[in-house]
């Protein structure tokens, strides 16, 4: 087990350690002189020697890689050239609202789409699962933006029931919470029906094992076989695929974020590159792909954490 | 998918108004005979739009897959081929690219270049790169030690011979499977981008751009927002529907497997 452990944790290392060294390399593609294209034709000279310096252009690429590298692993992602403050705590404070969203989002799709996805497998091949399937392939084929702008046609534009975008900040709670039900229900609807898919999927599987005949012949309520015995072991696949689930998920928040124009973490990164700010990409860039590798891990360690048969090879 | 396809090929000759064109005098119209599906904030005609987008889409998409197929097809022929330690190499490597979403990859190039289909376009091709060298490899796996194979090497064939002749026709199937449902996944990735600003620049039509424009008139009208996202919608169904298609046909085992 603790091998095993150890050679994930190695795994996810390393693909941190790549991703750094791919974040950087970008910066080298800028065409030109990078200080220049940051600052436009118009930088006066002394600006244009402070960024470089800044960027560290006045040195050799492996050196500044080295160094630059040993300021992230501290946390100390630079400064913002468009604010002037620490990159750190202004990703800090976008978390504050992009992360709420992504994890319930996470919640609501889960819970969803393993109720979708069991009222599925209980009514396959009837009308019921045919309408369940049909919902759970627009999540593959429906664009999370467009679902949005739907919702803000209807709710906010026809029913002028929730806002359609803006967020007041956590100190008004009630007012806060009104202006995420959309964008939670937005990412949250095309996630269930992935997940959905998926549990109907592994449990028709189970459902068809000896253990399940077994408990039926033996007179075990239909309810608790479903709960006790299917659902608990069909969690096993899905629990495998959360982390690419995630990821997907972090990255579509970025996109929804823009439709409701909530202050989080995607409508930062198109600020920084409309003002070509790119230490300031670059650190959320890093810190995005931090916790999709973080997330990876944990997945992996909660997978054979759930399913002993894995081999800790 | 069909309707897609032979929508962008018509737009090539014929649009029934030209896409740019703007008329301030029909602005924001609902559906008429003279435009069938409205017109958009600048009093552009909304079917010859979205016809426009089509194209776009395609166009954005084949270049993408083409991009994540050659060199990912590439990369999982070398590394199932090799072995040893140039597999683990870029298996590493390609283990890090799966971490970046797409996204995040077209966030670096766009702030590096300028945003646009370019970067888009290469951004997506990368992100999709680990997956097609994932099917290249375990295929080429799978080929490797095949009687065929180890028979056309006994005769002297180059390695390069080897690869081409004998070994990519028979790992082409799943890998065109792939390709046809990395297209759909491209297709929406690059409209999301676009939504952003991030992908295609206007005045060029495109279904994330015009969405994107659609949203400021949102209290006005909702035609502008329905017809780009139904094109999505039913391009991305038809790539899913045919890589399936394509699946069950390439593999006839599979295919009984479904009938039964």
């Amino acid at each position: 087990m603790t091998s095993f452990f150890l050679q994930r944790l190695g795994v996810a290392a390393l693909t941190l350690w790549l991703v750094t060294l791919l974040v950087f390399w970008a910066l080298l593609l800028v065409p030109g002189d990078p200080a220049q294209t940051i600052l436009g034709l118009e930088a006066s000279p002394e600006a244009l020697a402070a960024l470089r310096h800044q960027l560290g252009l006045d040195r050799p690429p492996v050196l500044r890689y080295v160094e630059w590298l040993s300021r992230v692993v501290r946390g100390d992602l630079g400064t913002s050239i468009r604010y002037g403050r620490p990159i750190g705590d202004l990703i800090a404070a976008r978390l504050g609202v992009t992360l709420p969203v992504v994890f319930a989002s996470v919640g609501v799709a889960a819970t969803l789409g393993t109720m979708l996805g069991t009222i599925a497998a209980r009514a396959a091949g009837y009308r019921l699962d045919l309408v369940v399937s049909t919902f759970a392939l627009g999540g593959i084929v429906l664009p999370s933006f467009w679902v949005g702008l739907l919702f803000i046609g209807f709710f906010s534009v026809r029913l002028g029931v929730l806002p359609s975008g803006g967020f007041p900040g956590w100190h008004h709670l009630p007012a806060a919470l009104a202006h995420l039900v959309l964008p939670v229900l937005t990412l949250a609807l095309t996630r269930a029906a992935l997940f959905a898919r998926m549990v109907r999927a592994s449990l028709l599987e189970v459902l068809g094992e000896d253990y399940v005949r077994t408990a039926r012949a033996k007179g075990v309520p239909e309810e608790r076989i479903l709960v006790r015995h299917a659902l608990r072991n069909a969690a096993i696949p899905i629990v495998t695929v959360l982390g690419l689930e995630f990821a997907q998920l972090l990255t579509a928040a970025l996109v929804v974020e823009s439709v409701f124009t909530l202050p989080g973490l995607g409508t930062l990164v198109l600020v920084g590159i409309e003002a070509r700010d790119y230490p300031l990409v670059q650190g959320i860039v890093l810190v995005l792909a931090f916790f999709i590798v973080v997330l990876n891990l944990l997945t992996d360690v909660l997978y054979a954490l759930l399913d002993p048969r894995v081999a800790y090879g | 998918m069909a309707a897609t396809c032979v929508t962008a090929l018509v737009s090539f000759l014929w649009l029934p108004y030209d896409p740019d064109a703007a008329n301030f005098a029909a602005r924001l119209l609902p559906p008429s005979p003279e435009h069938p599906l409205g017109t958009d904030h600048f009093g552009r005609d909304l079917l010859s739009r979205t016809m426009a987008g089509a194209r776009n889409a395609l166009y954005v998409g084949v270049v993408a897959v083409g991009i994540a197929l050659g060199i990912g097809t590439l990369l999982g022929v070398l590394g199932g081929y090799a072995g040893g330690w140039v597999d683990r190499c870029l298996s590493g490597l390609l283990e890090a690219l799966y971490a970046l979403p797409a996204v995040l990859l077209a966030l670096l190039l766009a702030a590096v270049w300028r945003p646009g289909a370019t970067s888009s376009m290469a951004a997506v091709g990368m992100a999709l790169v680990p997956i097609f060298a994932r099917i290249a490899r375990a295929g080429v796996l799978s080929v490797k030690h095949q009687p065929y194979v180890e028979a056309a090497r006994a005769l002297g064939a180059s390695t390069s011979r080897l690869l081409v002749r004998h070994v990519l026709p028979n790992i082409a199937g799943p890998v065109i499977v792939q390709g046809s449902l990395a297209m759909g996944a491209a297709i929406l990735i690059e409209a999301s981008l676009s939504y952003l600003g991030l992908g295609t620049q206007p005045p060029t039509a495109s279904w994330g751009r015009m969405l994107r424009e659609a949203q400021s008139f949102l209290f006005l009208s909702l035609y502008p927002t329905v017809w780009p996202g139904i094109s999505i919608a039913a391009t991305v169904l038809g790539f899913n529907l045919l890589g399936d298609g394509l699946r069950d046909w390439l593999d006839p085992r599979r295919a009984r497997l479904v009938r039964e």
